[in-house]
């Protein structure tokens, strides 16, 4: 099949409090998301991405709308049996050591023993937990549970992994390292469908992306398409000396003793500064050029859902 | 300091508990005894709040109430006996003991009509229980000297165990002293045939006692025919007859009776009395035979 | 790759469930507080047997029988209570339906892991109030009978704990199976003492009819004959093994019916 998950107008509203009213989550989300593709779901929180996975996995009931997961409409058990999930902040049963929740969890696949000890002892190292699986879980750091978690998701070697928050609480080493593992799964043919309120993480790893405003998809589509291939701006920083003055297209955005911190927007632009910061004895400290990013992106929907 | 504060104000509020504690028992203590009884619900209650394990509660109140009328006595015996062993014996119908310990307290009051209340729901409740009758018949005999009851009881042990010599001498007994003479010697007849040939110290203690009965129950039954002629031929023709052999000429009596030994009644035509030659009377504890 | 089709996973999900519900039940505090209880009980029926005299044996087996029963009821309902609701809190659940195991597989095998843990409690019970009775000379291999009619009403009340732990949190699941215990052991007082206080025969249809419609858990229980020695009625076991699974299918059944569709936000 050519899509791993396909939503069309997905809706789900949760009972108001004291049951009085229905709130809205979902107000008719679409997305597709092609095979073998890393896949980002984005969003602010509470826009609704953890309802969604939810409903992906099983675990809420949706109001309307259809979800298919691997071709195969929700609820037939068959379509999880070739799907991972990572679920946000995950709970498991912190006197089970890393080693015994691999083995309950994977015998719910009905993978035997065997074939059990040799997946867990690899996930075990390919999550960079080798050797920590006799601990048990409640000395787990939070790094370490998003790790195992990780793992229990890839016991049935699923073709689609859906992950929540995969990258939340995690320092910026295992944030390296998650992002690296992913890469790996898609290395492997898998499909990846990944949730996330950070930005940098989505942009740095995803071949596609959604982004989930109040219920709704706003935007959807590669992540190429959607930004561009263009730069936008270049950030050039300076140590200039005292009476440097800018060029008149450079707008100066921050200054601190003899950095400087300017920003252009055409090419030319860009060369008339750095002529001018060379003829007046200015040496350049870095020249970045700022494609259109994710950020603004994001910050550009914002308005549009907020107007009435 | 505020820990050692803290510390010493603890011990003072305990030291203050344990004094009031202290008080109030002796408030309690100071009460009249049936005060301080604890209270049985009824049965009804019970078995409904006792949820399916009514031996347990039955159990329960059994100790507690051995223990309580055993050493408060005659203050609350009256009060709350019956009631309690009621109770007792509607959650545990078969419970044994209690019905023994009950007719024990109960006697000791001599509430013979509980007694007797609490023995018929015993044997009812236990079909096959001989101990039981057993028991309450010798309450009956030996203490309420109630002889028709004791005899009733006697007959229920017996018919249910039949083989208990101890049953049946008892049994002949009670009938002895209700006045029924023919079903007592019945009895006396029984064991005697049953311990023929048996040479034990028990075959001849009892086939002595059977034989000791039956001269007795002879001269007894004679001398209640003897007196039940005299007094009709004085009914009928306004004097006592001079002699006995009167009452046979007058077709009162079939024939003149004579004691086991063959030796004539003796009688008193002035008194109309009619008397046993033999000095064979027993006067004892239990009465006059 | 599994070798295994899904239905078939049945038995194995089923189980890989019970056993982990066994292993956090047998962690939990309460578990062993209430075995610890039960145990210095069953010890002191033996003091108690002393008090009375003479009926040593009957007050050991009456305490002892009744000990364990009691007991082995409160452990059932509070571990049952948190066996749905705490999965749920925790979203350790999480991790459980999204792999292919259905809710009411899942359901199945929490009830089957905790009837487990109460069969471990039955029989270290029992083995203490043998030893016991060993001791006072009064043993009788019938508290084996006693035990297994206690463990059919745990059946029930389990699945009763179960069916509350899927709907409520823990403080009303514990009202209402407790609720349960109480109505499944003194609705047998409707025909018992009602019934003869009342003469409309139209009341006493009603009495019958709603004695009918309540469950009786006395009528599973036992202990009362084998304190007595006496003998159980012929057709008693069958009838009373096929209350139980009827009785225990319907909730089990009804817990599944309302679990499968619920959100788990």
């Amino acid at each position: 099949m050519e899509t791993a998950i396909a939503v069309r107008d997905l809706r789900k509203s949760f009972k108001g409090h004291l049951s009085i009213g229905r709130h809205p989550v979902l107000r008719g989300v679409d997305l597709t998301v092609p095979r073998g593709v890393i896949y980002g779901f984005l969003g602010p929180n509470g826009a609704g991405k953890t309802t969604t996975l939810k409903i992906l996995t099983g675990l809420l009931f949706p109001d309307g709308g259809t979800v298919s997961l691997l071709g195969r409409p929700l609820g037939d058990p068959q379509a999880r049996a070739r799907l991972g999930f990572l679920p946000e902040a995950p709970y498991f049963y912190d006197y089970l050591t890393g080693q015994e929740l691999l083995s309950f969890l994977g015998s719910l696949f009905g993978l035997d023993r065997r074939t059990l000890e040799e997946r867990s002892g690899a996930l075990l190292s390919a999550v960079g937990l080798e050797g920590k699986g006799g601990l048990q879980l409640r000395k787990y750091s939070k790094g370490m549970l998003q790790r195992i978690g990780l793992a229990q998701a890839l016991l049935n070697d699923p073709d689609l992994v859906v992950l929540d928050e995969p990258m939340s609480g995690l320092d910026p080493v295992g944030r390296r390292e998650i992002r690296d593992l992913i890469l790996d799964l898609k290395a492997q043919g898998k499909t990846v469908f990944f949730s996330s309120h950070i930005l940098a993480d989505a942009e740095a790893i995803c071949d596609a992306v959604a982004i989930l405003m109040a219920g709704k998809v706003v935007r959807e589509g590669p992540l190429d398409a959607l930004l561009g291939s263009e730069v936008r701006f270049w950030d050039v920083t300076l140590r200039a000396p005292e009476g440097f003055s800018p060029p008149p297209e450079a707008a100066v955005l921050a200054r601190q003793g003899s950095q400087v911190l300017l920003r252009v927007e055409r090419e030319e632009a860009l060369q008339v500064l750095l002529d001018r910061a060379r003829a007046q004895g200015a040496s350049i400290r870095a020249v970045a050029p700022q494609k259109f990013s994710l950020e603004d992106l994001f910050l550009a929907e914002i308005p549009k859902e907020e107007a009435p | 300091m505020k820990r050692v504060a803290a510390v010493l104000l603890l011990l003072a509020l305990a030291s203050a508990v344990g004094s009031l504690h202290t008080g109030l028992a002796e408030i309690r203590a100071s009460y009249p005894t049936e005060f301080r009884s604890y209270y049985i619900p009824q049965s009804a209650y019970l078995k409904v709040a006792s949820m399916g394990q009514r031996n347990l509660w039955a159990d329960l109140i059994f100790l507690w109430g051995v223990q309580y009328f055993d050493r408060y006595g005659k203050d609350v015996r009256t009060a709350y006996l019956y009631h309690t062993f009621d109770v007792l014996t509607d959650l545990d119908p078969r419970f044994y003991e209690a019905y023994i310990f009950g007719f024990l307290f109960l006697s000791l009051d001599q509430a013979w009509k509980d007694l007797y209340r609490l023995a018929d729901k015993g044997l009812s409740a236990n079909p096959q229980n001989w101990l039981l009758a057993w028991d309450a018949g010798t309450y009956a005999f030996f203490q309420a000297r109630d002889y028709d009851r004791a005899a009733r009881y006697f007959q229920i042990a017996h018919d249910r165990n039949p083989g208990e010599t101890l049953v049946q001498d008892m049994l002949a007994n009670a009938y002895k002293y209700r006045g029924d003479y023919e079903a007592s010697r019945a009895f006396w007849l029984r064991i005697r045939d049953q311990f023929e040939g048996d040479d034990s110290f028990r075959g001849r203690f009892y086939r002595m006692a059977a034989e000791r009965n039956l001269f007795d129950l002879h001269i007894k039954i004679d001398l209640k025919a003897l007196e039940g002629a005299v007094a009709r031929y004085r009914q009928e023709r306004g004097a006592f007859p001079p002699r006995l052999l009167d009452l046979v000429r007058a077709g009162y009596l079939q024939a003149l009776p004579a004691d086991p030994d063959g030796d004539p009644y003796l009688y008193d035509p002035a008194t109309g009395k009619v008397s046993c030659s033999k000095p064979f009377h027993y006067k004892g504890e239990y009465g006059q035979w | 790759m599994s070798r295994r089709s899904l239905p078939g996973l049945f038995s194995n999900q089923v189980w890989a469930i019970a056993k982990n519900t066994f292993r956090e039940s047998v962690r939990s505090r309460v578990f062993y507080i209430l075995l610890a209880f039960a145990v210095s009980l069953l010890v002191f029926s033996y003091v108690l047997g002393f008090l009375a005299a003479g009926v040593i044996r009957k007050m050991v087996l009456d305490v002892g029988l009744s000990t364990i029963a009691y007991f082995s009821a409160l452990t059932a309902i509070f571990v049952g209570i948190g066996l749905v609701y705490q999965e749920v809190e925790k979203k350790t659940i999480y991790n459980i339906l999204s792999k292919p195991v259905s809710r009411t597989r899942f359901i199945l095998g929490r009830y089957l892991g905790l009837l487990l843990v109460l069969l471990v409690n039955l029989a270290a019970m029992v083995a203490v109030l043998s030893a016991v009775l060993f001791f006072v000379e009064g043993f009788t291999s019938r508290i084996l009978a006693a035990a297994s009619c206690i463990f059919l009403e745990l059946m029930v009340l389990t699945a009763v704990a179960v069916f509350f732990s899927s709907v409520a949190s823990p403080v009303v699941s514990a009202l209402c199976t407790a609720a349960f215990y109480v109505i499944g052991h003194t609705s047998s007082a409707l025909p018992e003492l009602l019934l003869p206080a009342v003469e409309s025969p139209l009341a006493r249809k009603v009495i019958l009819a709603l004695y009918h419609l309540l469950p009786d858990l006395n009528l599973l229980s036992i202990n009362n004959l084998v304190a007595h020695d006496i003998p159980v009625a012929p057709g008693f076991y069958p009838k009373a093994v096929a209350y139980t699974l009827l009785l225990v299918g319907l909730l089990l059944v009804a817990s599944a019916l309302s679990f499968e569709r619920r959100d788990l936000v």
